[in-house]
């Protein structure tokens, strides 16, 4: 298994225990997690240089279990540059944004050199999304920049938003869904994989945000064949490290 | 293969439906054998969408050829109630079989006051009535001022999130009667930790199909850290349990 979605430490308004990268080994390690691709939660929140810097010690430490995403803030447009060359010298493998937590529109002009730079390198851009306005944004964005790997996070996170994105993804080949999301919906990779074919649909868990052990016992319970699970499960993401060219 | 009693399941069609993703007897029964799942505790959409007295008599109805699918009533108020006294209620919580109800406070439109669901709550403890509340359906000041009001009663908090050990840890602490449905409450090493701080005797399986599958908390409960033993109450002794302690 591969979790394309995921973060490290905690976040500012629930508990949980752990959090740290030796917890999330230690669960990766109990349930059979190859590898995790994280951001820093701190990094989505008030500041991305600590952030990214927690997930270089942690992909120092572990450098066959974690990927590393760059996480950018949209109110230090000025840094982007900067951060994206530093990080990628130091082996990180995409660029995480989060339109959410930092109330800034996916497509707003502080983000247009990170996907540029996506788009010239071919790496994995993971973008949250919550609602029906950004999942049609990142379309719009994966269909200009059609070099760069786009991840919808979460696929746009509630029901009627995920439904809408697997149709208006349809023919986008370097738009990938993602299945992150505490809800989880009954019979919605089933839809997914009938819709789309298993290739461009990522597993996903936010954890430590969330557990990750749910999502796994969702997709593993999935009536889908074990062929298209395995390529949700791991085969699609290791088909994007491959791609990449940094 | 572990056994399990499902605590927390809707049978019937909801009125927001996506995906045809409904259950009647049929197809829930073919979830449950799937997941070797041995009892479950079931309302009816009817009951919560529709009319809490039609979908309850429908419920029965419905699952009277299966006698390990438990009963769960969506009770209101007295006040508002076709079974307006406590005594004719017992009589048909008997008649039912019915051993565990049900309150949706925010969706039927009544508060969670001693004013208007007391004596109701009162009668629940008394009988060891368990009663599901979704903290995501009544506001939690109101969940802990009837457990100030009602310290013994036995209730469990369903369809909780990951995000509220901040209220459900002090209730665990003070309360020795508050269970809760692990389906929504997936945050990291959540079992783990509820185990850790409070044993498993109050944790309880539930799936929340059709919303959910089975599936996901069965694999949060195999993969958990703690000792199988302790599994096992959590799959299904803690609910069987509860139903065989009610006194009707």
């Amino acid at each position: 298994m591969i979790d394309t979605h995921a973060h490290l430490g905690k976040w500012f308004n629930f508990y949980y225990d752990g959090g740290d990268f030796l917890s999330m080994v230690k669960i990766m390690d109990r349930i059979g997690m190859e590898s995790a691709w994280i951001s820093a939660l701190i990094g989505i929140g008030p500041d991305y240089e600590i952030g990214n810097e927690m997930v270089l010690e942690a992909i120092r430490a572990f450098p066959d279990r974690f990927k590393g995403y760059v996480t950018l803030s949209p109110y230090f447009a000025d840094k982007i540059e900067e951060e994206l060359n530093k990080r990628f010298s130091q082996g990180f493998i995409g660029i995480k944004l989060h339109p959410g937590t930092h109330t800034y529109p996916p497509d707003g002009a502080n983000y247009i050199y990170a996907y540029e730079y996506a788009n010239r390198y071919r790496c994995p851009v993971l973008i949250h999304t919550w609602g029906e306005r950004d999942v049609r944004t990142v379309v719009d964005l994966a269909r200009h920049y059609t070099n760069a790997i786009f991840i919808m996070g979460h696929s746009g996170g509630d029901i009627r938003s995920m439904l809408l994105a697997v149709e208006v993804a349809k023919d986008i080949d370097n738009l990938y869904l993602d299945l992150t999301g505490s809800a989880m919906y009954n019979g919605i990779i089933e839809h997914y994989v009938s819709k789309i074919g298993s290739q461009r649909i990522l597993f996903g868990t936010d954890f430590p945000f969330i557990d990750p052990r749910p999502a796994i016992g969702w997709v593993k319970s999935s009536r889908i064949s074990e062929d298209e699970r395995n390529d949700i499960l791991y085969r699609n993401a290791q088909r994007i490290l491959s791609l990449i060219s940094l | 293969m572990r056994e399990y009693f499902d605590f927390n399941i809707m049978l019937g069609k909801p009125t927001v439906l996506f995906q045809n993703n409904w259950l009647d007897i049929s197809k829930l029964d073919e979830e449950l054998k799937r997941f070797n799942i041995r009892k479950a505790l079931v309302y009816h959409s009817y009951s919560r969408d529709y009319d809490a007295y039609f979908g309850n008599n429908r419920l029965i109805e419905e699952i009277k050829n299966y006698p390990d699918i438990y009963p769960s009533w969506v009770l209101l108020p007295l006040d508002i109630f076709p079974i307006d006294a406590l005594d004719k209620l017992l009589e048909e919580l008997r008649r039912n079989n019915v051993r565990v109800i049900r309150l949706f406070p925010d969706l039927h439109n009544f508060l969670l006051e001693e004013e208007v669901v007391g004596d109701l709550l009162a009668f629940m403890e008394e009988f060891n009535i368990p009663v599901l509340i979704s903290p995501n359906n009544a506001g939690w000041k109101d969940i802990y001022n009837i457990l100030r009001n009602h310290p013994n009663l036995r209730l469990v908090l369903v369809d909780l999130t990951y995000r509220q050990s901040s209220y459900i840890f002090p209730l665990l602490k003070r309360y020795k009667n508050v269970y809760i449905e692990l389906s929504g409450y997936i945050a990291f090493l959540g079992i783990e930790t509820l185990y850790r701080r409070f044993g498993a005797e109050r944790l309880i399986f539930g799936s929340n199909l059709p919303y959910k599958t089975p599936g996901s908390t069965v694999y949060y409960i195999e993969k958990a850290d703690i000792p199988e033993e302790a599994k096992d109450v959590i799959a299904y002794r803690n609910a069987d349990r509860l139903i065989q302690e009610v006194k009707i």
